[in-house]
């Protein structure tokens, strides 16, 4: 495995990790 | 039947989310893990499976001889060949944690059939506890606000540069599990308290026991929870869960702590761990005064106890005074006193003040390690003060506590940064919960929006009344400002995983060991020289062989040369780290003589002048000058080594004194050989290199790697036929004085 491919998968799931979070909060907002 | 239809299919959307809740968790969890696991492991991949730095190369060489020893024989490990000739009592001087951890997981994949390597179980410790942290991190942050809060509490502690600096792959140490062991103890605390059951307390003591083996910084968790519950009494939140959880975590974690032999009756006997031994009398008092205080209901009666309670606690407060100053309790260490008084090391503990990760931090290195978190950290304590629950006023106390030492010293961001990370979490949780809550009631916005209007009809109070009204179009429930809000935040947070990843990968996943430097052609070139050195004294001397160098190179050479050493990184004798530093800034003839009582065989140095490596020795060398001058301040004056104007110059501007020490002579023998004639050049410190070459008459030069980094000189043996060294050497360089025959005078012949 190469640096840049590492890198990749680091931000990858980086990213993917902080928009399911936002996705978690949308799904557990508060009903009116 | 609308309404009805209405309320059913709300629920059945209410139960549709929570389904999705789990799963999703779940899956945000295992990004989590893998984004922190992956993060730290740059090292590996750019360099090779190998142990970085100082401190985890005594670690590591403390692992193997548990593995091969096993546990009693660990435990009784005298060292013999480090701190020559004193050795070192290293199983018990040492947090056994660390060792340990990696010894079970090295035995139980061995007993699963996988037959793997210890130095790749204590390489990969630290990543794959990063994870645990991460998970422990969602535990105490969700006890603060929601779930969703704890996922991003845990998200930002996975690849947080602040926390990665110390756990990526090979960085072996003790911190490695400690902050793990941190978050979990913190965890199961706030856990305890909030539940007033004995068994989390219990838990809480035995994970507190954990990290005792693991860390000396448990003294962190010794006073923080202490004072948590000191804060509670005297906001009036007594209660009988914090009287339970308190003592069965205290009695149990206590007790357990003092089976680690290196901390023994420290916790009944040190300064340090008198604020929970107080905590535990005080709460006592609490609970007996509550007692009575419910069986007796006269008012006189329980003004006598009150009373009696004052005394006995400023009772206990003389006496403690008492015991420390005359010396049964022992007083506060150095390192602790340097905590509260920034200048104390400076002055009186040259050799803690001489690391440079004991120096307060920088604004850009805060920003550097926790990036927009940083900010966000006073706006997520203002959010627990509008809470103020018993786990909110624990991070608030976190918060301050770890700034304050944070202030102090840099090393200790790694402390602050799971309570920027938790304070962070409810700051962005809290927006995004804002942003994507509910809609206002459209009756309630049209009738603010009607009064608003009617109280400010003319002017710029219309335009106000427009943007502050609440109304669909515009202000937070508009559809305009939740999408700008909530896509700023993801920007932010994109931002943050692309910063911490590139910190960890440019900054933080060097071993130390090995250096790299981009050529010009992009290529990465690695300087090898600090394991050329090693293995050289490996292959070409004895088992026996004695080298000395500065502190910082001993458990290298111990661990990578397997040699034996005068001083290492435990730093436990100050006397003799100053006669290592004597012997360095003296001149020859004075440091001869220390080098034999040391049976000295080989010097190792290293110098960064060729390579522009400015952690070299030179650099260091103010701190040597210091440390020995503490001892023999007639002999070592500091004020010698600077110019009349007070420059640290190692051209021909040096000074006497810094040309004949020994250090001085060692960097730059033989220096000029790699330049042109009178066009040497020191890049370490931007100077010339001095017009004459140093000569050495009592050591001479064994072994220079490629790039010059690491030297290696042996010290001669005293002359056979008792003549003074620099004679011999000026005679075997054919430069031997004539002897000059007395001059006649008054010559009286023999005979007349």
């Amino acid at each position: 495995m190469t640096d840049v491919q590492l890198q990749n998968i680091v931000t990858t799931f980086g990213i993917s990790m902080m928009l399911l979070i936002i996705l978690y909060h949308y799904l557990s907002r508060p009903q009116a | 039947m609308a309404n009805s239809a209405t309320i059913t299919s709300k629920k059945g959307v209410k139960s549709h989310q929570k389904d999705w809740k789990i799963p999703l968790k779940v899956l945000i969890l295992i990004c989590i893990a893998v984004a922190s696991v992956s993060s730290r492991l740059f090292s590996v991949i750019r360099y090779e499976s190998i142990i970085h730095e100082f401190d985890p190369w005594f670690n590591f060489r403390a692992s193997k001889i548990l593995v091969e020893q096993g546990f009693y024989n660990f435990l009784n490990w005298f060292d013999e060949r480090s701190w020559y000739p004193l050795g070192r009592v290293a199983g018990g001087t040492l947090y056994p944690g660390l060792m340990v951890t990696s010894g079970i997981i090295f035995k139980v994949l061995h007993l699963l059939r996988i037959n793997v390597n210890i130095r790749d179980v204590c390489v990969l410790l630290a990543p794959a506890f990063s994870g645990i942290t991460a998970i422990a991190t969602y535990y105490l942050a969700r006890e603060l606000k929601s779930d969703a809060c704890g996922l991003l509490a845990a998200a930002f502690m996975g690849i947080a540069p602040g926390y990665t600096s110390r756990s990526v792959a090979g960085s072996y140490d003790n911190e490695a599990i400690a902050i793990t062991l941190l978050m979990s103890t913190f965890a199961l605390w706030i856990k305890a308290v909030k539940s007033g059951s004995s068994f989390w307390g219990a838990c809480t003591g035995l994970l507190y026991f954990y990290m005792v083996t693991a860390w000396g910084g448990y003294v962190f968790i010794t006073n923080m929870i202490p004072l948590h519950v000191f804060v509670l009494l005297l906001m009036g939140r007594y209660t009988s869960k914090l009287y339970i959880a308190y003592t069965t975590y205290y009695v149990i974690g206590t007790l357990a702590s003092m089976q680690v032999p290196f901390v023994g009756f420290q916790p009944v006997s040190t300064s340090e761990h008198m604020s929970a031994l107080g905590v535990f009398g005080l709460l006592q008092l609490f609970a007996f005064y509550n007692y009575v205080k419910g069986l007796v209901s006269s008012k006189q009666f329980q003004i006598l106890i009150r009373f009696a309670l004052v005394c006995l606690v400023g009772l206990a407060t003389v006496v403690l005074f008492a015991l420390s100053s005359t010396g049964v309790i022992a007083p506060w260490t150095g390192r602790f006193y340097s905590l509260w008084d920034t200048n104390y090391a400076k002055i009186h503990i040259p050799i803690i003040a001489s690391v440079s990760e004991h120096q307060p931090p920088t604004w850009s290195s805060l920003f550097f390690d926790l990036q927009f978190l940083i900010w966000l950290l006073p706006v997520g304590v203002y959010l627990c003060f509008k809470e103020l629950r018993n786990e909110h006023v624990f991070i608030i106390i976190y918060s301050v506590l770890g700034t304050y030492f944070c202030g102090v010293m840099v090393r200790l961001v790694l402390t602050l940064t799971p309570c920027v990370c938790i304070a962070a979490a409810v700051a962005i949780s809290t927006l995004l919960d804002t942003y994507m809550g509910p809609e206002v009631e459209e009756d309630k916005v049209s009738e603010e929006a009607a009064s608003a209007k009617s109280k400010n009809k003319k002017g710029i109070f219309s335009i106000l009344s427009f943007f502050t009204s609440g109304s669909k179009n515009i202000g937070i429930y508009s559809l305009l400002s939740r999408v700008l809000v909530i896509s700023s935040t993801a920007y932010f947070l994109i931002m943050f995983v692309y910063h911490s990843s590139w910190v960890t990968s440019n900054a933080y996943s060097s071993p130390t060991v090995v250096l790299s430097t981009v050529l010009n052609d992009g290529s990465l070139m690695y300087i090898d020289d600090f394991r050329e050195a090693y293995d050289w004294l490996r292959r070409n001397t004895p088992y026996d062989t004695k080298v000395m160098s500065w502190w910082d190179y001993g458990y290298q050479i111990a661990g990578m040369a397997d040699r034996i050493t005068l001083v290492d990184n435990n730093t436990w004798n100050n006397t003799h780290i100053a006669t290592v530093g004597k012997a360095m800034s003296s001149p020859e003839e004075k440091a001869y003589p220390i080098l034999r009582k040391h049976d000295v065989d080989y010097i190792l140095i290293i110098y960064g002048g060729t390579l522009g490596y400015s952690s070299d020795d030179m650099n260091k060398f103010l701190w040597m000058i210091r440390i020995s001058q503490g001892l023999w301040p007639d002999e070592i004056v500091e004020r010698n080594f600077f110019t009349p104007n007070g420059e640290y110059r190692t051209d021909d501007a040096a000074t006497p004194t810094m040309r004949e020490s020994l250090l001085y002579k060692m960097s730059y023998h033989g220096a000029w050989k790699l330049f042109p004639p009178n066009q040497g050049y020191d890049r370490a410190r931007n100077q010339k290199l001095p017009s004459k070459d140093p000569q050495l008459f009592t050591i001479e030069e064994a072994f220079t790697t490629v790039h010059h980094l690491v030297r290696l000189y042996k010290v001669k043996k005293p002359d056979t036929l008792g003549r003074d060294l620099k004679q011999v050497t000026l005679f075997e360089e054919g430069k031997r004085k004539k002897l000059r025959r007395p001059a006649k005078t008054n010559e009286i012949p023999l005979r007349v």
